[in-house]
C-alpha cells in the first residue's frame, strides 16, 4: 500500500501494465506526426483542444474586461446625484450590453472553454470527440461576439435590458435595430453553447481513460457532465423564445401583445426557463474547479465525494423549477408561486451539502496559503453571503418589498461573482501552469485578491442597503436627498478598486504568458491527470486508472504513463486516435479517428455569425449568401467524416485488440445526435408550450375569428409524415449486410422526402383554408410559428436525402460506415414526429379546453 | 480481435440514481400545472362532501403519494446492499432519495395551507 499525506490508504498498483519498455524506434515521431499543430498564420485551422481552449478562455476574458468597462461606467454615472457623464439612453444600453456581454459571452463561454482545455486531460482522453465541432463553437462565438459587441460604439446596442421583457423590447416601443441585435445576434451564442455541451457530454461519457468508472470520475467532470444536460434542456426555451419574440417584430405576429391574445409573460416563462438553469449552469463548474482545487491546496481527497455528486444532481434538477422566482410580482397566483418559492429554498439543501464537504476536506487537511487559497476561501464567504440574501428573496413577502431593486442587484452580484468568478480566478492561479509551465507571481497574487477581494465588498455590499432604501434598478440618475448618496459614492469607489486589482491580475497573466513556456510539472501536487507531462497529442500514452486520485495512486503513475507503458502510446493507423471507453465502468469498446486541422469549422462559424448579424441590419440576400457558405462548409466538413480506415482493429496494448470505429448505438456521433434530438424536440416542445399558454388565455379555443382546420387534410399530412419515417426506415435495412447503392438510395430517399414535404404543404394548407391570420390573433401566430418549424425541417429533410443519395452515389454508405445515415435519420424521424405532433395539436388543445 | 465484456447498463443505473429526483420532478410539474388547470377549469369550488374543493383534494392526494413514494425510494434505497466501491449512482441515489423527500414534503405545505387560485 503507498500513500499520500492526509490521503489515507491507496490501492496498490497491479500487476503488469497494458504495454512494456522499450518501446517501439519511431512511435513517438509517428504519433507527433498524427497531431502535428500548424505553424504561424495556418496555426487558426488547427483543432486541438489546448489550443482552441486557449483561445476560447483568452476571449471570454476579453469579454470579460469589456463588460467591466461598461460597469465602471454606470458606476461613474452614479457615483453622485444628478450624473450627467451618459444620457439615459446610452445608460440603458449600457445596462443591457452589460448584462448581456457577462451572461452571454463571459460566463457561459468560460465554463465552456476552461472545459475544453482541461477535461480531455483530466479524463485521460487525446482530445475532445468532436474537436472541429469545438472549433466552430469557438469561432462562432468570437466572430459573432466581437460583431455583436460592436454595435456599442455605433448606438445600435439592446437597450431593453439582458432579459428583454415585451412589451418594451417589441416592435411598438424599440423600434429600431437594438432589440434585434439582441434577439439575432445571441442565436450564435446558442449555437455556440449547445455545440459545446454535446461535445462535453460525449466526451465526459464516453472518452474516459480506461478504468475511470464513474465512481472515480473526477467532480469537475460530473459537474460539466451535468451542465452539458442543463444546457441541452434550458437553451431550447431561450432559442424558441427568441424566435417568437423576433416574428413578432418582424412580420407582427403577436404572440406577446396583450390587446392581440398574446402575453407578455409567456416571454417571461420561457426566457426564465432557460434564465434561472442558466445561473446554475454557471455555478456548477464552478463548484466543480473548487471540488478539484480544494484537495489540491488541501493535500487531501474530497470530503464527501458521493454526497457532493448527489448534491450537483440535485441542484441540476431544482434549478428547472425556479424560473418563476423571476416573477414573483408578475401576479401569477400565490400557491403557484409558494410551489417555486418552496423549490428556490430547497435548492439551499444540496448548496449547502456541497459547502460543508469544502468545509470538512480543509478541516481535514492541511492548508497551503497560497493565492490561489485566498480565492477559495473568498469564494465559500462570498457565495455563503450570496446564498443567504436568495433565501431572503425565495420569501415572498421580503422579495415583493426588493423586487427591482438594488438589494437584488447585491445579491446576484454576490452569487455570480462570488460564486463565478472568484472560483475562476483561484483556476487561472491552479491551471495557468498548464499553458505554459509559469506560475503567476505569487506576491503581486495578494495583492490582486486583496484588491479584487476588498473592491468587491465595497462595491456591492452597500448595494444591499440602497437597495433595502428603496433605489429602483436601471435607473441612469437619481437626486440628491434620498439617502442613496453614500452608498453608490462607496460602491464606485468599490468598483474602481475591484477593478484596478483585474487590471493588475491581466497584466501578470499577460507578463506570465510572454516568458518562454516550459514543461510544467506538478506544482500544487494535485491528484488528478490534467498534470501529466504532455505534448499536442496528449498524454504519451492513455492511462489505466485504479482510483479517483490516480496522480497519488503511486509515484510511478507519471512516468509509466510518460515512457508509454499504458495504452496507445502510439498511433495504430498513423491518424489522430483516441480510445471509447464504456459509460460506466470505462472499459475499453473501441477506437475513434479524430480530424486533424482544417478551415472547414472557421469559415462555417464566419458564415454563421455573419449570417446572423447582417440579417439583423436587413441585408436579407448578403445575409443569406453568408447562410450558404456555412451550409457547404458544413456539409464539407460532415463529408470528410465517417471514414474508416482499411483496418478494422487495432492493438492498444499488449495482445488486446479492439475494433477501430463501430456504428449504431455504439458509435459516438449517434449519441451526440441523439442530444440533438433532445434540444430539438426541446425546441419544439417550447412552441407548444407557447400555443397551449395561448390558448388557455382566450374564453373560447380556438378564439373568435379563427377556425380549426378540417379532419381530412390534417390525417393526410399526418400519413404523409409517417409513411415518410417508414420509407426511411425500409431504406435502411439492407444496409446491414451490404452497401447502399445510388439506384437504391435515390429513388427511396427521394420519395420519402417528397412525402414528408407533401405532408407540409398539405399541413398549411389546411390551416390556410381555415383562414389562419397570424397577424390578428396569437393563437394563430403560434400555429403559424409550429407550422414554420415543422416547414424548416422539410428543409433539412430535403438535404439530408441529397446528402445521403450523394453518399450512397460516392460508395460511403457501408455497413461500417452508416453512421452518416443513422445521424440523418434520427433527426428525420424527429422531424416527421413532429409533423404528426402540429397535425394533433391545436386540436388537442381546443378540445381540451372545452 | 480481443472479446470485450458486455457494457455494463449505463441508462439503468443512471435512471436508478437519478429516480428520486424525477419523483421530485413529475410532482412539482403535477403540482403547478395543477392548481394552473384546476383554477381554470374552476375545481375550486367546494363541491366535494365536506365542503372540500376537488382541487384542494387533488393536491393532497397527489401530495400524499408522492411523499410515500419518496419514503419508498428512502427504505429502498437503504435496504439494497452497496455492491462495491464502483458502484457510486446506487450511493448517490441514497442522497438523492433523503433530498427529493425533503423537497417534495417541502413543496406540499403550501399545498395543504394556503387559499387556491389567488392571485
Amino acid at each position: 500500500m503507498t500513500s499520500v499525506a492526509g490521503a489515507g490508504p491507496i490501492e496498490a498498483p497491479r500487476e503488469g501494465l497494458p504495454n512494456s519498455l522499450p518501446r517501439p524506434p519511431g512511435e513517438l515521431e509517428r504519433l507527433r506526426a498524427a497531431w502535428w499543430m500548424p505553424t504561424g498564420w495556418r496555426r487558426f485551422s488547427a483543432v486541438n483542444n489546448t489550443y482552441i481552449g486557449v483561445l476560447y478562455i483568452g476571449t471570454a476574458f476579453v469579454f470579460l474586461l469589456l463588460a467591466g468597462a461598461l460597469a465602471l461606467l454606470m458606476r461613474a454615472q452614479l457615483a453622485l446625484p444628478d450624473g450627467q457623464l451618459v444620457s439615459a439612453g446610452t445608460y440603458n444600453q449600457l445596462f443591457t450590453m452589460h448584462g448581456t456581454v457577462m451572461m452571454f459571452l463571459f460566463a457561459v463561454p468560460i465554463v465552456e472553454a476552461v472545459a475544453v482545455y482541461v477535461l480531455p486531460g483530466m479524463l485521460g482522453a487525446r482530445d475532445l470527440p468532436f474537436p472541429r465541432l469545438s472549433a466552430y463553437a469557438y469561432w462562432a462565438y468570437a466572430f459573432g461576439g466581437f460583431a455583436f459587441f460592436a454595435t456599442v460604439f455605433v448606438g445600435l446596442a439592446p437597450d431593453s435590458g439582458w432579459f428583454m421583457y415585451p412589451p418594451l423590447s417589441s416592435r411598438s416601443y424599440s423600434p429600431g435595430l437594438n432589440a434585434d441585435f439582441w434577439l439575432l445576434g445571441i442565436g450564435f451564442i446558442e449555437i455556440s453553447a449547445i455545440a459545446g455541451a454535446v461535445e462535453l457530454i460525449i466526451g465526459i461519457l464516453m472518452t474516459r481513460a480506461p478504468g475511470m468508472t464513474l465512481a472515480r470520475m473526477p467532480v469537475y467532470a460530473w459537474a460539466m457532465l451535468i451542465v452539458g444536460l442543463m444546457i441541452v434542456f434550458a437553451f431550447p426555451a431561450i432559442i424558441a423564445g427568441t424566435a417568437l419574440l423576433e416574428m413578432e417584430r418582424a412580420f407582427d405576429w403577436p404572440f406577446f401583445d396583450a390587446n392581440r391574445g398574446g402575453d407578455p409573460l409567456l416571454w417571461q416563462h420561457l426566457f426564465w426557463f432557460f434564465g434561472h438553469p442558466e445561473v446554475y449552469i454557471i455555478f456548477l463548474p464552478a463548484a466543480g474547479m473548487i471540488s478539484s482545487l480544494v484537495p489540491a491546496v488541501a493535500g487531501t481527497p474530497l470530503a464527501g465525494h458521493r454526497a457532493i455528486v448527489a448534491a450537483l444532481m440535485a441542484v441540476g434538477f431544482f434549478s428547472f423549477a425556479l424560473w418563476a422566482h423571476h416573477m414573483f410580482s408578475a401576479g401569477l397566483g400565490s400557491l403557484s408561486l409558494s410551489f417555486v418559492s418552496a423549490a428556490s429554498l430547497a435548492v439551499a439543501v444540496p448548496a449547502a451539502m456541497q459547502i460543508f464537504s469544502w468545509i470538512a476536506t480543509i478541516g481535514r487537511g492541511r492548508l497551503r496559503y497560497d493565492t490561489q487559497t485566498l480565492f477559495l476561501l473568498g469564494f465559500l464567504f462570498t457565495f455563503v453571503f450570496g446564498g443567504l440574501t436568495g433565501i431572503m428573496v425565495a420569501v415572498l413577502p421580503f422579495d415583493w418589498q426588493v423586487h427591482d431593486t438594488y438589494f437584488v442587484v447585491a445579491h446576484f452580484h454576490y452569487v455570480l461573482i462570488g460564486g463565478v468568478v472568484f472560483p475562476l480566478f483561484a483556476m487561472i492561479y491552479h491551471w495557468l501552469p498548464l499553458v505554459g509551465g509559469q506560475r503567476l507571481d505569487e506576491r503581486l497574487g495578494r495583492w490582486v485578491f486583496g484588491l479584487i477581494f476588498g473592491g468587491f465588498h465595497v462595491a456591492f455590499f452597500p448595494m444591499h442597503i440602497a437597495g433595502l432604501l428603496g433605489m429602483p434598478r436601471r435607473i441612469y440618475t437619481y437626486p440628491a436627498g434620498l439617502g442613496w448618496e453614500w452608498p453608490n459614492l462607496i460602491s464606485t469607489a468599490g468598483a474602481f478598486t475591484l477593478a484596478s486589482g483585474i487590471l493588475l491580475l491581466t497584466f501578470d497573466v499577460v507578463r506570465m504568458l510572454r516568458r518562454p513556456s516550459k514543461d510544467h510539472d506538478d506544482p500544487w501536487r494535485a491528484p488528478t491527470m490534467e498534470w501529466i507531462p504532455n505534448e499536442d497529442f496528449a498524454t504519451r500514452s492513455i492511462p489505466n486508472v485504479e482510483s479517483r486520485d490516480p496522480l497519488w495512486q503511486r509515484p510511478s503513475f507519471v512516468e509509466e504513463v510518460v515512457s508509454g507503458q499504458h495504452w496507445l502510446p502510439g498511433t495504430v493507423t498513423g491518424l489522430r486516435e483516441t480510445i471509447v471507453t464504456g459509460a460506466r465502468r470505462a472499459d475499453l469498446r473501441h477506437l475513434i479517428i479524430l480530424p486533424g486541422p482544417g478551415w472547414l469549422p472557421l469559415v462555417a462559424a464566419f458564415g454563421t455569425a455573419a449570417y446572423f448579424l447582417l440579417l439583423t441590419v436587413k441585408w436579407v440576400i448578403t445575409a443569406h449568401a453568408f447562410g450558404l457558405v456555412a451550409i457547404v462548409c458544413t456539409i464539407a466538413w460532415l463529408w470528410q467524416t465517417d471514414r474508416l480506415p482499411e483496418a478494422t482493429d487495432a492493438e492498444v496494448g499488449r495482445g488486446v485488440r479492439i475494433p477501430i470505429g463501430a456504428g449504431g448505438r455504439a458509435s459516438h456521433s449517434y449519441w451526440a445526435t441523439v442530444i440533438l434530438v433532445i434540444v430539438d424536440m426541446t425546441i419544439f416542445a417550447s412552441m407548444a408550450f407557447a400555443h397551449i399558454h395561448v390558448a388557455m388565455l382566450g374564453d373560447t379555443c380556438p378564439p373568435l375569428g379563427a377556425a380549426l382546420p378540417a379532419a381530412l387534410p390534417l390525417l393526410v399530412a399526418g400519413a404523409g409524415f409517417v409513411l415518410s419515417a417508414l420509407l426511411l426506415g425500409g431504406c435502411a435495412r439492407p444496409l446491414a449486410t451490404r452497401a447502399m447503392s445510388l439506384s437504391r438510395a435515390l429513388p427511396w430517399l427521394t420519395a420519402a422526402a417528397a412525402l414528408a414535404v407533401a405532408a407540409v404543404f398539405v399541413l398549411v394548407q389546411a390551416h390556410d383554408a381555415a383562414g389562419l391570420a397570424p397577424r390578428a390573433q396569437a393563437w394563430g401566430a403560434t400555429v403559424a410559428a409550429l407550422l414554420s418549424y415543422v416547414g424548416l425541417h422539410a428543409v433539412l429533410i430535403v438535404l439530408f436525402a441529397g446528402y445521403l443519395v450523394g453518399r450512397a452515389g460516392a460508395g460511403l454508405l457501408t455497413p461500417r460506415q452508416r453512421a452518416s445515415f443513422d445521424n440523418c435519420a434520427l433527426l428525420w424521424w424527429c422531424g416527421c414526429a413532429q409533423g404528426v405532433l402540429v397535425a394533433v395539436l391545436p386540436h388537442a388543445t381546443a378540445w381540451a379546453m372545452r | 480481435m480481443t472479446p470485450l465484456p458486455t457494457p455494463a447498463p449505463f441508462f439503468a443505473a443512471l435512471l436508478r440514481g437519478s429516480l428520486p429526483l424525477w419523483l421530485w420532478a413529475l410532482y412539482f410539474a403535477f403540482a403547478y400545472a395543477g392548481v394552473a388547470v384546476g383554477c381554470r377549469a374552476g375545481w375550486q369550488q367546494a363541491s366535494l362532501p365536506g365542503g372540500a374543493s376537488p382541487l384542494r383534494a387533488l393536491l393532497l392526494v397527489g401530495s400524499g403519494l408522492a411523499v410515500a413514494a419518496a419514503l419508498l425510494l428512502v427504505v429502498r434505497s437503504l435496504r439494497r446492499p452497496a455492491t462495491g466501491g464502483d458502484d457510486l449512482l446506487a450511493r448517490v441515489e441514497r442522497i438523492a432519495a433523503g433530498l427529493a423527500l425533503i423537497a417534495i414534503a417541502w413543496t406540499a405545505v403550501p399545498a395543504m395551507l394556503l387559499p387556491l387560485c389567488q392571485p
